[in-house]
């Protein structure tokens, strides 16, 4: 049978574990540049904050209701993601991690032939032991089944107890007949709207559309939903791991660029890291694009791309940087404004089965110094080895993470501290106020070199 | 468990810097001479992360700031090893929450009360109760410290 677990806030509960200040208050963790909501507390949710709502639209209720706010930390989730996962693969032979925050895995059928609820109940507790983390289970014969379980154990926390199991016949028909088609997994808009003049509102109506009907309606796909949701696996169902076909590494600017050179620095600084990221798949690429342009909200923004084969194909970051570098010196207008740029790697292949260019040769001392490279930045950080044209140091442009949270369980120098503190009880008034004025108390945001 | 450890800087040495003195590791032939006879029982380097179990998904670590607990043999900028599922029980020493921070304590059962004491005959810290506002967060299982200071 299959499972999913996903993490209740996963951005908000992982913040919550290293920082105990921000339990019981309402917490928003932001996106890139800190533009925008992307993971709220259930305080916060109960506040009416949107998921996506802009900053400076909430800015009012922030400070009314001393909502904390934090940039997105990736280096922690990645790190707790892997956690959890480990966690799972003790009670699972098989985990398909599906994204940051949820995993599907298998587990063996009761001898009643239902899902296995206990064993269920018994992991979410062990990652909430191990690892911190709230989770919330859902089981069923397919994965859709599961997954649909999991959105139902969702929105029936309090009921459910957090995990629900799909396997009675009769469960899912009492379920499905309230739980509408839009929110099943893999019902988009477009296709709901498609299924409303067949009268399909519910996914009870959905689990009785015949086959040949749904896959007029959505294609081959919504087909084998439709028989996942009846209990029938697909096995062509499973998220193939497809080879990578292209690449792009784009990105909003934390402050707005008017300056030819720096836009080509921002550039080229786009162009390495997509190398790095083709690199590590043992991936060349064989087109480059690149482009730039303004804010949509304003009038006359400029917008422009370039691109170019690259023969022979690579991965070099010397030839594609500097191509990027010219690509962005050709588009600037000067006098405009840019607010984001990037670049995408097209065309990839695998390192070996490439056709060889009769007019260049490629310089054989190339493999080995990218190797060393991509070693001592994996080593000592990123771009401790870099291309001069890339500039050093953190820029205005770069993306904004002020309300970052320390990587505590990655970085020896940002681990969380545990402090002698007295406590406060027991302190005068004064003694009280010293401690808490003393930097070194601000167990938060800390770094300790040792 | 107590780990002594006496680390070398973390960010590459320019070549000139190098000690003239300093003795490398061969680690292995270079086509001419005779290939070394200790090649097939060559090993891996000590591994740390094995010993203090860092790769499992409940292990964390934690730095220590102060000197509560230095009667216990754990002192000032420390940096622990703390099991998130480990038992907490009577004598262990813990990670706890106490007024929205993280101290370090140990955890003794007195007359059936969970109280959190520190470990300093000089200093006289108060002992909490660990009651519902206090949250242990995990079990410290080994102390790494640094001698050089």
């Amino acid at each position: 049978m299959w499972a999913i677990l996903d993490v209740t806030n996963f951005y908000v509960s992982s913040e919550r574990l290293f920082d105990p200040s921000l339990r019981r208050v309402p917490v928003c963790v932001l996106s890139n540049n800190d533009g925008c909501c992307v993971a709220r507390s259930e305080e916060a949710k109960a506040m009416h904050i949107k998921m996506g709502a802009p900053v400076f639209k909430i800015r009012d209720i922030v400070r009314r209701h001393g909502i904390e706010l934090r940039s997105s930390n990736y280096e922690l989730y990645a790190d707790l993601n892997r956690r959890f996962n480990q966690v799972i693969a003790e009670h699972s032979d098989t985990v398909e991690v599906y994204s940051i925050d949820e995993s599907f895995f298998r587990l063996p059928v009761t001898a009643t032939g239902l899902g296995d609820v206990a064993s269920a109940r018994r992991l979410r507790e062990d990652v909430m032991r191990a690892v911190g983390l709230p989770t919330r289970i859902g089981l069923g014969p397919t994965r859709a089944l599961s997954k649909v379980a999991n959105a139902l154990a969702k929105a029936s926390e309090k009921v459910w107890g957090g995990v629900i199991d799909l396997h009675d016949v009769e469960l899912r028909r009492r379920l499905f007949v309230e739980w509408p088609v839009e929110e099943v997994w893999g019902i988009g808009p477009a296709i709901a709207g498609r299924l409303r003049p067949l009268g399909v509102r519910t996914a009870s109506d959905l689990v009785a559309l015949p086959a040949t009907v749904a896959r007029d309606v959505g294609t081959v796909v919504l087909e084998r939903l439709v028989r996942e949701l009846n209990g029938i696996e697909c096995a062509e169902f499973s998220p193939e791991s497809e080879p990578l076909k292209a690449t792009a590494v784009t990105r909003c600017f934390g402050e707005p660029v008017s300056d030819g050179k720096v836009l080509r620095e921002a550039m080229v600084r786009r162009a390495v890291r997509a190398t790095e990221k083709i690199r590590a798949q043992g991936l060349v690429a064989s087109r480059l694009i690149a482009f730039a342009h303004g804010s949509r909200f304003k009038p006359n923004a400029p917008s422009a791309s370039r691109s170019a084969r690259l023969s022979p194909a690579t991965h070099d970051p010397r030839a594609i940087g500097s191509l990027a570098g010219k690509m962005a010196e050709s588009m600037f207008v000067s006098g405009s404004v840019y607010s984001k740029c990037g670049v995408m790697l097209e065309g990839l292949h695998a390192v070996e089965a490439g056709q060889g260019d009769l007019f260049a040769s490629l310089d054989p001392r190339s493999p080995p110094l990218l190797a060393a490279i991509d070693g001592l930045n994996g080593r000592y950080g990123r771009s401790t080895v870099r291309l001069a044209s890339e500039g050093q140091g953190m820029r205005s442009y770069d993306t904004k993470r002020a309300r970052k949270s320390p990587s505590w369980t990655t970085r020896l120098a940002e681990v969380p501290v545990a402090y002698q503190r007295q406590l406060h009880q027991d302190l005068p008034k004064a003694v009280v106020k010293a401690v808490d004025a003393d930097p070194r108390n601000n167990f938060v945001f800390q770094a300790i070199n040792w | 468990m107590t780990i002594l450890l006496d680390l070398p800087p973390a960010y590459p040495v320019p070549i000139a810097e190098i000690p003239p003195d300093l003795r490398l590791r061969i680690v292995g032939a270079a086509g001419a001479g005779f290939p070394s006879p200790a090649q097939d029982w060559q090993e891996t380097a000590i591994d740390l992360v094995e010993l203090l179990r860092l790769d499992r998904a409940a292990s964390f670590v934690f730095r220590v700031s102060g000197q509560s607990m230095i009667d216990a043999g754990v002192f000032d900028d420390d940096v622990v090893v703390v099991d998130r599922d480990a038992k907490p029980s009577n004598g262990r020493i813990v990670i706890a929450i106490v007024d929205g921070g993280f101290v370090i304590r140990q955890l003794c059962i007195r007359a059936g009360v969970p109280t959190l004491e520190a470990r300093n005959s000089r200093m006289n810290y108060p002992a909490t109760v660990a009651d519902e506002d206090v949250e242990i967060w995990g079990v410290v299982r080994a102390s790494v410290r640094n001698l050089k200071g």
